[in-house]
């Protein structure tokens, strides 16, 4: 087994090293760096050597899920944004959700404006549901209310964490910089307190993090030893210009260099391309479009 | 293993799981004839009467319940799905609801589609069961849910369900069930090579499993090798034809378009061409497998089946179910006794490794064997035993392990009972009836006893030109068990399998009498009264009080000798109160007591026991068998009987409390009686005319009347 991975790629084979420690990881690499090829790589390895195991895959945005899905094809793989991981989680736990929800609106973590003097909706009777819009008098919750009542309840249920522990093997997350930290809770601090074996993984960039709410980077959980960070060094995709720029810019310690793999798409006849980096900038707004339209070009070409 | 009489839902339980687990569990697995026959009328109620309304709480169908108990360290995976239903830690208890059902809205069509049916074919219409026989598929539908269990109530809720078929749950990760039938593919004729074909099914399900892969390289490897020295074979023996194909031109020289290759499939190679061969243990010699005894290919053919069940289970690219059945039908079935007890003895082991996962987590197989052989289960654990019970409409499973509890302080009796009824009288688990008797005189004298009571009935029915619905005492299933002055140990079992018995026992009467001394004066005790003690003594003793026998003190409740003697018929029939969990009178109940009682015949009196009541009945039989013509004494008609006492008796010096008294030796006596019986032709005559001359056995000797009384109520049902 162990010789099987001296095919991988370094970065992949010091995450099996996590996997064999029980270690939960976090591959960080740049723009071009090849997350997504080094993420296909673990979850074969990981179906290899885990055979009748499954994987979750876990992505922000349902484009994601199709770029994984067109890349890897099992029926062991479980790929789905991380709503609809977590609510296929809960949902068959309708008594517990209830409940939850009601606790959260007591304590005014999910805002319910009932009619009168309905302090609370009353859920007898009813199927809680997820969907695209929030009806809570009906039991029906959208996106930011599973991601509450799901962490309210794996803290609270620890048989949700071993269930979801034995379903999963592994649970690897991609673009992870653009998950609410609620998502990241469940997945480091509460499914931590169920003993059985499993292994989250991580992938992604904290420097490019979109959105304000997310949870950016996991550094508090580094430090706590909660998760490992392996550093995803060689860049596969971008010409040599660019990486250095990017490690110029870059603040987190992240030094890139080129790929070790001679057919890497940024390889040509064994060398890396150079590629130009040019800079544009405006004198003030009023020219701002002139640049816009240079911009517009190059893209083009 | 799950044992009970006949038609006590054994195969019913087998065909449920399979036609729900089973290989071809679906729609088309029922049939309409599955429907309980309440179920039936209902049906019709509610299709002829729109009026009709539903039975609150009734599944319209067929349900399966199946109750699963998991541990913290089981593996959640597959029940984590969807199907365990709440997160309390204390709760683990998943209940899988399977249904073959009907709804509403079907019931209205198929009122619709039969009354449609009726106005096109007119009086060639089909009956309305006739028409849903053959459409029920159209009507009926499976359901697959989870239910919500209550620990505290241990209750599960079918109102709150996941549905598992919508939630695309695969049930078959939970539970794999197969099952070994009992008819047998082996026969002795000469074509039949069950086992050959049997091996190539295996060999195919270890080139599908990951098992040892080796050997079957190796065998592959072999099997191409033979191809190129085949080919070389080949090219010569055929190399007639193919110069001939060459003479009608076309082909070139050196041109050899067609070729003769060998092809030697390594499956196929197996299906036909392998025989398995019995070694004799004799050199060199085989023989091929339908030359060997019935009963031991049976045997191989078992075991081969539940191997490659064993393969079946271990599946391809995923991990094993959870729980994996294998329910193995009548093992029994064409195979000698002394091979049944191997077959149980060895079974364990051969279950024993389980099967292999991929996760390395090893699986258990869970066997069911139904079977009706007495010898597998005086081989098998007396804990393993489930009683199949059919009480009115429904069968109910009981285990023998739960009679452990009810014997609580009695550890000892149940451990007696355990190891008697599984080594000694297994019998009884499939019985419909049972005798328990005291000793050898009644076990040896019962059969005869039964079929004089069924001869005299046969007689009767047929002097009266009637009937009797009620089956001959020896047609039916009854079991015999000696149990000593023990029937009270019995007295849980007798009441766990319920079914329909009686004690013949003796009412040992007794009397006080005082202690006598050395000196032969009565013992007193430091206030000067009279020590005494408890004697035999006849039942017509004036200071007879009591009696010794414990199973009656027991069973009735009373030790005085007044009270037995006074019960009536109806008063010996007993249940087991379900509260207070003693023997209650119940005329409805399924045991009774029998024991000597006061007769007239040939004269007032009442035995002691037994020998006694059996003698006072037959004098003349007695004094015919051992006088002669000239009324010499035949040692040899009753070599047991001391003939002193014996004639005493017979001349009327002594009653046959002294003859019964006297030292005998009771199987003898037994056997003598039978040995003494004659047979007696006799012609009958019924009222309406008809006669008939048919042999009566046993016919010079009666049954002691508390005994005839007891078989005549064990007859009918």
């Amino acid at each position: 087994m162990v010789e099987e991975r001296l095919n991988l790629e370094q970065e992949v084979q010091q995450i099996f090293d996590c996997v064999d420690k029980g270690q939960n990881f976090v591959l960080s690499g740049g723009a071009g760096s090849g997350k997504t090829y080094s993420l296909v790589q673990v979850i074969r390895q990981g179906l290899l050597e885990h055979p009748g195991s499954n994987v979750a895959c876990i992505t922000f945005t349902n484009s994601a899920v199709r770029e994984i899905k067109h890349r890897f094809i099992s029926k062991k793989l479980m790929v789905s944004t991380i709503h609809d991981f977590l609510w296929d989680s809960i949902k068959p736990f309708q008594n517990e959700l209830k409940l939850a929800l009601l606790t959260l609106i007591t304590e005014g973590k999910i805002l319910f404006s009932g009619s009168g003097e309905e302090a609370q909706p009353n859920f007898a009777g009813k199927k809680i549901e997820y969907k695209e819009y929030l009806l809570l008098r009906e039991g029906i919750i959208s996106h930011d209310e599973v991601l509450e009542v799901a962490a309210y309840m794996f803290s609270h249920h620890p048989k949700l964490c071993d269930i979801l522990k034995d379903r999963y093997r592994f649970i690897l997350v991609d673009e992870y910089q653009d998950t609410s930290p609620l998502v990241v809770e469940i997945l480091l601090t509460h499914l931590a307190k169920s003993r059985r074996k499993h292994t989250v993984g991580f992938f992604g960039d904290s420097m490019q993090a979109i959105y304000e709410k997310t949870v950016g980077d996991l550094k508090l959980y580094q430090e706590a030893g909660a998760v490992i960070e392996i550093k995803k060094e060689q860049n596969r995709r971008c010409p040599r210009l660019v990486f250095e720029l990017a490690n110029k810019i870059r603040n987190d310690g992240l030094v890139q260099h080129a790929s070790r793999d001679k057919s890497a798409p940024n390889m040509v006849n064994g060398a890396v391309k150079e590629g130009t980096v040019k800079f544009f900038y405006s004198e003030g707004v009023a020219n701002i479009d002139a640049v816009k339209k240079i911009l517009v070009g190059i893209l083009k070409t | 293993m799950v044992l009970g009489k006949n038609n006590c839902g054994k195969t019913s339980f087998l065909l449920i799981l399979d036609k729900f687990l089973g290989l071809s569990a679906g729609r088309s697995a029922f049939a309409f004839d599955d429907f309980s026959s309440d179920f039936k009328d209902y049906l019709r109620v509610r299709v002829e009467n729109p009026a009709s309304q539903p039975t609150v709480g009734l599944v319209p169908g067929i349900s399966l319940k199946i109750f699963i108990a998991y541990e913290d360290d089981d593996y959640l995976s597959n029940i984590g799905n969807n199907v365990i239903m709440d997160l309390n830690v204390d709760n683990k208890t998943i209940v899988l609801a399977f249904e073959y059902h009907t709804s509403e809205e079907s019931i209205v069509k198929i009122r619709e589609d039969y009354e449609a049916h009726k106005s096109e074919k007119k009086e060639n219409a089909k009956a309305l069961f006739d028409y849903i026989k053959e459409h029920h598929t159209k009507y009926f539908d499976i359901a697959k849910k989870s239910l919500l269990y209550d620990h505290l109530s241990e209750h599960e809720d079918d109102l709150v369900f996941t549905d598992l078929i919508k939630e695309q749950v695969r049930i078959d990760k939970i539970i794999n069930f197969k099952w070994v039938s009992a008819k047998r593919k082996v026969s002795n004729k000469d074509s039949d090579r069950a086992l050959s074909a049997l091996s190539a099914q295996i060999y195919k399900k270890l080139e599908a499993t990951n098992s040892d892969s080796a050997a079957r390289d190796n065998f592959k490897d072999l099997l191409s090798n033979t191809d190129k020295s085949l080919n070389a074979v080949y090219e010569v023996l055929f190399k007639g034809v193919l110069d001939d194909v060459k003479a009608f031109g076309g082909i070139r020289k050196g041109d050899s378009v067609i070729r003769i290759v060998s092809s030697l499939q390594h499956r196929e190679l197996l299906e036909e061409n392998t025989t398995v061969m019995y070694g004799l243990n004799l050199g060199d010699h085989s023989l091929p497998e339908n030359y060997n005894g019935l009963g031991y290919m049976s045997l191989i053919s078992l075991i081969f089946e539940i191997k490659l069940a064993q393969h079946e289970f271990e599946k391809e690219e995923e991990n094993p179910a959870d729980i994996n059945l294998l329910f193995v039908e009548e093992p029994e079935v064409h195979t000698h006794p002394q091979m049944q007890c191997v077959f149980i003895k060895n079974i364990k082991s051969l279950l024993s490794n389980g099967i292999k996962a991929l996760d390395g987590r090893q699986r258990n197989l869970q066997t069911i064997i139904t079977t009706h052989s007495s010898h597998i289960v005086s081989e098998s654990n007396f804990h393993d035993i489930k009683y199949f019970k059919r009480i009115g409409n429904a069968i109910t499973s009981k285990n023998l392990k739960d009679l452990e509890k009810e014997y609580g302080r009695h550890s000892a009796h149940y451990k007696f009972l355990k190891q008697y009824l599984t080594l000694d009288r297994s019998d009884l688990f499939f019985a419909d009836k049972a005798i328990f008797v005291e000793g050898d005189t009644e076990r040896i004298l019962l059969p005869a006893m039964m079929k004089k009571l069924d001869q005299d009935d046969y007689i009767a029915d047929f002097e009266n030109d009637v009937e009797s619905p009620i089956l001959p005492l020896h047609s039916q299933n009854i079991s015999v068990v000696e149990v000593g002055a023990y029937s009270q140990i019995f007295e849980k079992f007798m009441d766990f399998i319920g079914i329909k018995s009686v004690i013949i026992t003796d009412i040992d009467s007794v009397k006080a009498v005082p202690v006598i001394d050395d000196k032969g004066k009565p013992k007193t005790n430091k206030d000067g009264e009279v020590i005494t003690t408890l004697d035999a003594c006849p039942v017509g003793d004036p200071d007879a009080s009591a009696t010794s026998n414990s199973s009656l003190k027991f069973f009735f409740g009373v030790d005085g000798l007044a009270d037995l003697v006074a019960l009536t018929a109806d008063q010996k029939v007993l249940r087991k109160d379900g509260l207070t969990k003693e023997w209650i009178n119940d005329s409805a109940g399924h045991l009774r007591c029998a024991y000597q009682i006061k007769v007239v015949v040939p004269n007032t009196y009442h035995a002691r026991s037994f020998e006694d009541a059996f003698f006072h009945l037959n004098k003349k039989f007695l004094t015919q068998r051992v006088f002669d013509a000239n009324n010499d004494y035949l040692k040899e008609a009753f070599p047991t009987l001391p003939m002193g006492a014996t004639k005493d008796f017979c001349a009327g010096r002594k009653g046959p409390y002294e003859l019964a008294s006297a030292k005998i030796s009771k199987p003898s006596l037994a056997m003598e009686i039978l040995l003494n019986s004659t047979e007696e032709k006799i012609t009958i005559l019924s009222k309406e005319g008809k006669q008939k001359t048919i042999s009566k056995d046993f016919s010079n000797w009666d049954t002691p009347v508390y005994i005839k009384e007891a078989l005549i109520w064990l007859k009918n049902d």
